[in-house]
């Protein structure tokens, strides 16, 4: 593969419309051997899916991000049959699929149980509501 | 925790980039230049998407920008944003195209240097990191 960037661990395409949840999401399945690319939509996804030098063996796609779900799977099994798709249709779901994943994942060593990283997603997003509630009100 | 373990945690703590880009190739490389030097990437599409970021966990470092980009905000409106809400963090911005107006420091020309880039990014970022530890 003359891939760019250059890696040799097997790639995930993580689809999550949400960056508080798709960060720490990508860092967990990093630290369980993958390489990570992240997108925010489907239209992303197909578009890093084009690229001929990037391969991409897992998608792990949240189903309410924007273009994502069964859409997203059907013209991914029409583009490459090859790649597997992982649907998830809540936050703890594809947590929970990332843990999956990470059993399997290349790294010998698993970083921490996944449901550290729900706890940790939903403190983010208990803080950004507070600081987006706390901007909103007024002065 | 004693004053020198709590730096020793902090120096050991990686420097954290937000990357905002709207071209994921273009993002998802220099995102891995940015991990090959230890740095903790963070990958926003949209300016609007790196703010819910920087809303939810304001550890970030540096923030480097493309200024044109999809949704309400550009990265010049970002910017403006972060220095004034977070003002220790280190913002750069990148444009293969602009108008001066819109922000009146230096801009890194597209296409930049990925390693040199990389390099020069983390190194501001640590700094920003030391500025912020606690005397």
């Amino acid at each position: 593969m003359s891939a760019s960037p250059p890696v040799a661990s097997p790639i995930v395409l993580l689809v999550e419309g949400d960056i508080v949840t798709r960060h720490p999401l990508a860092q967990y399945l990093r630290e369980c051997g993958f390489t990570v690319f992240e997108v925010a939509s489907g239209e992303e996804a197909m578009h890093a899916l084009q690229a001929p030098d990037v391969a991409i063996e897992v998608v792990l796609a949240d189903m309410t991000t924007p273009g994502s779900g069964f859409a997203l799977r059907h013209w991914i099994r029409g583009h490459d049959p090859a790649i597997e798709v992982i649907l998830a249709g809540s936050l703890e779901r594809a947590v929970e699929r990332a843990g999956e994943l990470c059993k399997e994942g290349p790294a010998l060593a698993k970083p921490y149980h996944h449901h550290l990283v729900l706890d940790h997603i939903r403190q983010a997003l208990a803080r950004r509501e507070r600081h987006g509630a706390a901007k909103n009100q007024p002065s | 925790m004693t004053r020198v373990n709590a730096e020793a945690a902090d120096q050991a703590r990686p420097v954290k980039i937000v990357i905002v880009e709207d071209e994921p190739l273009i993002r998802f490389v220099m995102a891995e230049a940015l991990r090959d030097q230890g740095v903790c990437v963070i990958e926003a599409a949209t300016a609007d998407e790196a703010w819910e970021f920087l809303m939810a966990d304001s550890s970030v470092d540096l923030v480097f920008t493309d200024m044109r980009l999809p949704g309400r905000m550009s990265g010049a409106d970002l910017a403006r944003r972060a220095r004034t809400e977070f003002p220790g963090i280190e913002i750069r911005l990148t444009s293969a195209y602009f108008n001066p107006q819109d922000w009146s420091e230096p801009v890194l020309r597209k296409p930049y240097n990925l390693y040199e880039t990389a390099i020069s990014l983390t190194a501001t970022a640590r700094e920003a990191q030391q500025r912020r530890r606690p005397a």
